[in-house]
């Protein structure tokens, strides 16, 4: 499959509103597209683009919370402004930095 | 006099790479011939809260940590508000360009008091509670900020290597960490030496976080021009160790001829045992030939809760193990029926006790000395034991093979007694510090093949039993009170025995061991002012009292090794000789000064605490030590780090 990711979208649709992107756990700006299976950036964009919107029944992941959330409660934290999206990126590395509680 | 002696905070999410990058700064100064000490504080959350790795980089001895700090390396924007008051006059802050907007009310993992503080803090200074109005304020105070553009930084470090990065966590790390070592002055051939060291064995990690380095550095010459470099350390080109208490207890068991260890997982004593598990086959050379062994006979096990843990280990020490169990304060808790066991049944086992701050889980992943007490009085029933504190990496690798050979000779429980701060701390140590040579093995009086007729606990002058491991004999080993034999009896006749002799082998215990080993005196010894203490606030002391001295201020610190049995005597006759004494202790009830008082008579009439859960700095047993001089006061409470 090429993959036809751009750099840099000057129009309104980009990774950080796909539907597809999962952003780092820890550094929003970077996450996984589920589509291409690589790493891009919030402001790259593609064709397969698929606007982020909070209706079906599953979990989703609050950024600015860095929690997960039931649909009725992404639902609540959409309409306050947050950035709801279907997941969280965590980076193969991450648990090398964890310590047991 | 120390010239150069630099303080920085290194602060990200936790998980988000705070751990490798303080690795790698103190490896980076390391290779350019420095003394460093480094520790991590994190939350216990596991992932996404505040963390940071606060670090010490001396040409003479890096002893404590300290504020302020010369650096702040702010990977995210909580990073940057949590020390905004951290970084000196002159210092640096690193920040990332696009968190100048972040508004501390709006960072969900901040903890609601320190936003509630912040939030007042900007408000008395009618500013709004965001990275660019802490930017602002540092800037007025005199401190420098270097703004990065992470994102952009990161594009191009992916653009470098014609791949997307997969360990964002650790290449926004390096990125940051790159810039923070350029401001101090060190090159970026030391940043890449660093960093092969700490990710040397996986290329897959290695080539992009060289890639970030240079990118970062580049960024930064762009930026700033040439870098003014620090001049290389006293110990340049040496070959030196960097290891965490952790990880020289771990090491100190092995060569202290460990073969049996149990832990239930808990923060901090759970990476002593997994460093055990991960290092146990060490090679063996020439003594493979004469022991006849492939690889050393230790193993660790993982047990289902620390009840099994010291069960575990004193069912291997009966049956002739060198065997131990690592905890810290609630795991210690579960332990206490089977610690009385171990002294009723005369077991040689060793619990390395790890404190953390109390009581209950309290704050599971900070430091404090809050078990001092809760280690000599466990155990029901006259229980007396061993109970010996370290001060540092050094102490603790001599102390944790003399606690077995104390176990074994004297037949009893030993607790090592550590905390959090030395567990996490990691250090430089030279090859003479850990001299295997140094190392004497002593598995007391035992008989691998008694007679029969075998007295498992004979009565003997000195309380001590000749010891034969479980299987050598037909023989009874008892946790009821028994007779020689160790049949069960309770004949007030044996009952009397069995307390006396336990009883004469404790005091046999107090006249073994050696008093330097019991105490140690630091500075001037006909200093007037005594300081007394135990355990991990040793070196920030000892860099206190530098400190004191270079202000005319002379100061003798008494520090406890052996708390149980207590050295009293020798105790008495230091501070009868001294007008002034002050306790220092990282808990609030003053548990040494209580140990004091019932052993010697003697009040503790002034307390420097710490109980904020983070370890002490010099500068605040310094301040400490200064207000009871000039003003009496009976209790300095501090409270640095955040």
């Amino acid at each position: 499959m090429e993959a036809v990711v751009v750099k840099r979208s000057s129009g309104g649709l980009r990774c950080f509103n796909c539907a597809n992107w999962l952003p780092h756990v820890h550094y929003s700006f970077a996450g996984y597209c589920t589509v291409w299976g690589e790493v891009t950036f919030e402001d790259y964009y593609c064709s397969k683009h698929s606007m982020m919107s909070v209706d079906a029944d599953r979990f989703y992941w609050c950024a600015s919370c860095r929690v997960r959330l039931t649909r009725e409660e992404a639902s609540t934290h959409w309409v306050q402004g947050h950035r709801v999206v279907r997941g969280a990126y965590v980076d193969p590395d991450v648990r090398d930095e964890i310590y047991e509680g | 006099m120390s010239l150069v002696d630099l303080s920085f905070i290194i602060g990200g999410p936790q998980g988000g790479g705070v751990e490798s990058a303080g690795q790698i700064a103190l490896k980076a100064f390391v290779v350019k011939g420095y003394n460093v000490l480094g520790t991590r504080e994190y939350h216990s959350n596991i992932m996404g809260a505040h963390s940071y790795y606060h670090v010490r980089v001396r040409d003479g001895p890096a002893r404590a940590l300290r504020t302020p700090v010369d650096l702040v390396v702010a990977i995210d924007a909580e990073s940057v508000l949590t020390h905004v008051n951290y970084v000196g006059e002159g210092g640096y802050l690193v920040y990332d360009l696009d968190s100048v907007e972040t508004d501390a009310t709006k960072i969900a993992s901040m903890e609601p008091s320190l936003r509630s503080r912040l939030r007042r803090f900007f408000e008395s200074i009618n500013m709004k509670p965001t990275v660019g109005s802490a930017v602002k304020v540092l800037e007025e105070r005199g401190v420098r900020t270097v703004g990065l553009p992470l994102k952009d930084m990161l594009k191009k470090v992916s653009e470098t290597l014609g791949a997307p990065i997969a360990s964002i966590a650790k290449t926004v790390n390096v990125i940051g960490l790159t810039a923070g070592l350029y401001t101090l002055g060190v090159g970026l051939e030391y940043i890449v030496k660093a960093v092969e060291a700490q990710f040397g064995r996986r290329p897959k990690i290695l080539a992009p976080n060289v890639a970030a380095a240079r990118v970062a550095f580049e960024f930064m010459e762009g930026s700033f021009g040439s870098m003014k470099e620090l001049p290389d350390g006293p110990h340049r080109g040496r070959v030196r160790m960097v290891a965490s208490g952790n990880e020289v207890v771990a090491m100190a068991k092995v060569v202290g001829g460990l073969t049996f260890e149990t832990f239930y997982p808990i923060t901090p004593a759970s990476d002593e045992a997994f460093y055990i598990e991960e290092n146990k086959y060490v090679e063996l050379g020439e003594l493979s030939r004469r022991l006849e062994l492939d690889r050393l006979p230790i193993a660790v096990l993982q047990t289902e809760d620390e009840i099994a843990a010291i069960n575990m280990a004193i069912g291997a020490a009966v049956a002739g193990a060198r065997a131990a169990t690592s905890t810290s304060g609630p795991g210690f808790s579960l332990m206490n029926e089977a610690i009385s066991m171990a002294v009723e049944m005369e077991v040689p086992v060793v619990v390395t006790l790890w404190m953390r701050a109390g009581p209950s889980t309290g704050i599971a992943t900070r430091t404090g000395q809050q078990d001092l007490l809760h280690a000599i009085f466990s155990g029901h029933g006259d229980a007396p034991k061993i109970v010996v504190a370290s001060g540092d990496h050094v102490e603790a690798f001599y102390d944790a093979v003399k606690a077995f050979n104390w176990a074994e000779v004297f037949q009893t429980p030993v607790i090592h007694l550590l905390d959090k701060y030395l567990a996490s701390t990691i250090t430089v140590l030279d090859e003479w510090d850990l001299d295997v040579g140094r190392i004497s093995i002593n598995r007391g009086l035992r008989v691998e093949s008694p007679l029969e007729g075998y007295k498992r606990y004979e009565v003997t002058d000195n309380g001590i039993s000749p010891f034969a491991p479980l299987g050598a004999t037909t023989m009874v080993a008892s946790s009821l009170e028994h007779d020689e034999y160790g049949f069960t009896s309770e004949d007030p006749v044996d009952r009397e025995a069995m307390v006396e002799k336990r009883l004469r082998k404790f005091e046999t215990m107090a006249k073994s061991i050696p008093e330097e080993e019991k105490l140690s005196v630091h500075g001037d010894p006909d200093a007037r002012v005594t300081i007394v203490s135990f355990g991990s606030t040793k070196q920030p002391i000892i860099s206190a009292m530098e400190e004191l001295e270079r202000e005319g201020v002379r100061v003798k610190f008494l520090q406890l090794r052996i708390l149980s049995p207590f050295p009293s005597k020798t105790v008495s006759e230091i501070l009868d000789n001294s007008d002034l004494i002050i306790g220092v202790e990282a808990n609030s009830l003053g548990q040494l000064a209580f140990l004091v008082r019932a052993h010697t008579g003697i009040e503790v009439g002034h307390l420097i605490q710490k109980f904020n859960a983070r370890p002490f700095y010099d500068v605040e047993i310094a301040y400490g030590v200064k207000r009871v001089l000039s003003e009496g006061a009976r209790r300095v409470v501090v409270s640095g780090g955040a």
